[in-house]
């Protein structure tokens, strides 16, 4: 079972991105879970949310305590990581032994993917992530096509899959 | 076929495939989704019902009472305040002896005011007549909810589906939609139409309303039989009234229901690996109560409880109606999330037998 916790912040699309990995898990023929940060809406605050992939049914519901990989979106995040693996947009953000580095606000900027005036980076954070998890591309492509409309994020999520560096 | 869906959304696509003729609600934290999710559904045409928005809970339900008194198949769903809120309805619909389902997304009741998830509103509903189930899963949240209409139907009581809140309402899981014909609801002995003059529930004394109790509570018993045939008529059986979980040789025996069953059971395998002989028996059913799934336990009793009446947790009191040595840690309150890990230690303590109180509360989390 691989176990991730994605660090966010209200309002940039964590809680999707977690719901967009388990769908792709699930088109990949896996079992999975996507659990949002439970209670009240908290745009502006920092949002946790998780997600679990396995090749068998998932049990357990509770919260991710030790995950395998951390996903953070804000370059400004200041969270403790005790994964091995983290997926992250510059090296201004916490390390670990194995980084991996995705420009995903520049891949937005570049597909004119703005909202309220910020860049929105969580397809593309799926994306580089799908791709650190053995996620197939396809099944990234298909669940962002059934959940957001804007073909845009589809591009952003193949770009991120396609560029993401460790 | 194959979604991820929440727990809430899970029942919703369930209810679609019950066909109710009436869906009435009223939102709360974290019962909305489904009825937000069914009043997408009627409001596309993917279900035909009626769906009656109203102003409080005891509208709801009181609306669906007078629909399924008609010979309508009903629908609501709500939690913990909004549960307290309809609570005279509740027992206007079980005395009436109508079938009806109802979501109960199970959350804390104030006061301290906490919107998180535990078993303390939806044992309210334990003396009324209600058929309770929890689910462990938002697949058993599904599969349950299209049992439900089927029990609720044949015994003519109203059938009560617990999910965690939270838990398992927001968590998305992978969940199985399975095909499944609901038999029409069988028809009434009367019929109500605008025109006829007709009295129901009349003003009883002593007798006639002992005997209305009874019979009640006779169904209620029998329903039994009726759970655990529609389990194993239904493509997946739970094992009826509850689930056991590596009993066979077990020497001591893990009792709870709900959610966090999953971890627990995480937790009785980390115990397994090392010689430890524990199992699980997981109530799918607090009322009826599963007492032969009970008496028939042999071995040392631990009962886990999201919920307390006076100093001991509500399982506690019931499994100790049947069996009287037994330990009991009340846990889990508000949202507190217990882990595998968690689990662990708390059966780890049980099996030394470390636990010198009968019942204890338990606040170690990590």
């Amino acid at each position: 079972m691989l176990e991730i916790t994605i660090y966010s912040i209200g309002g940039q699309g964590g809680v999707t991105a977690a719901r967009l990995l388990a769908l792709s898990a699930l088109y990949d023929g896996k079992y999975a879970q996507a659990i949002p940060q439970f209670g009240p809406e908290r745009r502006g605050a920092l949002v946790t949310s998780y997600v679990r992939i396995s090749d068998d049914v998932i049990r357990k519901h509770s919260r991710i305590r030790n995950p395998d990989i951390t996903v953070i979106f804000d370059t400004k995040s200041n969270v403790d990581v005790s994964s091995k693996v983290v997926v992250v947009n510059s090296n201004n953000q916490p390390q670990a032994e194995k980084t991996w580095y995705v420009d995903a606000a520049k891949i937005a900027l570049d597909l004119n993917l703005i909202k309220e005036g910020l860049p929105i980076i969580n397809t593309a954070k799926v994306g580089a992530t799908a791709k650190v998890c053995n996620l197939t591309i396809n099944s990234v492509k298909k669940a962002i096509k059934e959940e957001i409309r804007d073909e845009r994020n589809v591009k952003a999520a193949e770009i991120a899959y396609e560029v993401v560096r460790c | 076929m194959k979604k991820l869906l929440t727990g809430n959304h899970a029942i919703a696509e369930a209810v679609k495939i019950a066909k109710p003729d009436i869906i009435a609600a009223y939102p709360i934290t974290p019962q909305t989704s489904i009825v937000e999710k069914l009043a997408e559904m009627v409001e596309n045409s993917e279900l035909d019902a009626e769906f009656v928005r109203v102003e409080s809970e005891y509208t709801a339900l009181s609306v669906i009472l007078g629909a399924i008194t008609a010979g309508a198949r009903g629908f609501t769903a709500t939690s913990s305040q909004g549960l307290l809120y309809m609570y005279e309805v509740c027992w206007w619909v079980a005395g009436s002896r109508l079938p009806m389902v109802m979501a109960i997304a199970t959350r804390a009741v104030g006061a301290p005011w906490n919107i998180h998830g535990d078993h303390q509103d939806i044992i309210v509903l334990r003396d009324a007549g209600w058929i309770i189930g929890m689910v462990e899963s938002a697949q058993e949240a599904f599969d349950m909810t299209l049992q439900a209409f089927k029990i609720s139907e044949e015994v003519s009581l109203p059938f009560a589906v617990g999910l965690d809140g939270f838990q398992l309402t927001h968590t998305a899981e992978v969940v199985k939609i399975r095909d499944y014909e609901l038999p029409k609801r069988k028809p009434l002995p009367y019929t109500i139409e605008p025109s006829s003059n007709f009295a129901l529930n009349a003003v009883t004394f002593g007798i006639p309303k002992l005997k209305a109790r009874h019979e009640q509570a006779k169904d209620l018993e029998k329903s039994k039989e009726v759970i655990r045939r529609v389990d194993k008529e239904f493509p997946v059986s739970y094992g009826g009234l509850t689930e056991e979980y590596r009993l066979d040789d077990a020497e001591y025996i893990v009792v709870m229901m709900g959610g966090w069953c999953g971890d627990a059971k995480d937790a009785i395998d980390v115990l397994r690996d090392k010689g430890i002989q524990i199992g699980m028996l997981r109530l799918r059913f607090l009322r009826p109560f599963p007492r032969k799934e009970v008496e028939k336990l042999d071995g040392k009793i631990l009962v886990v409880d999201r919920s307390n009446s006076d100093y001991r947790g509500v399982l506690g009191l019931e499994v100790s109606t049947v069996k009287h040595d037994i330990k009991n840690v009340v846990t889990g309150f508000g949202g507190m999330e217990l882990d595998t890990q968690d689990f662990v230690k708390i059966f780890t303590k049980f099996v030394n037998n470390e636990m010198k109180k009968d019942v204890e509360w338990w606040y170690d989390s990590a």
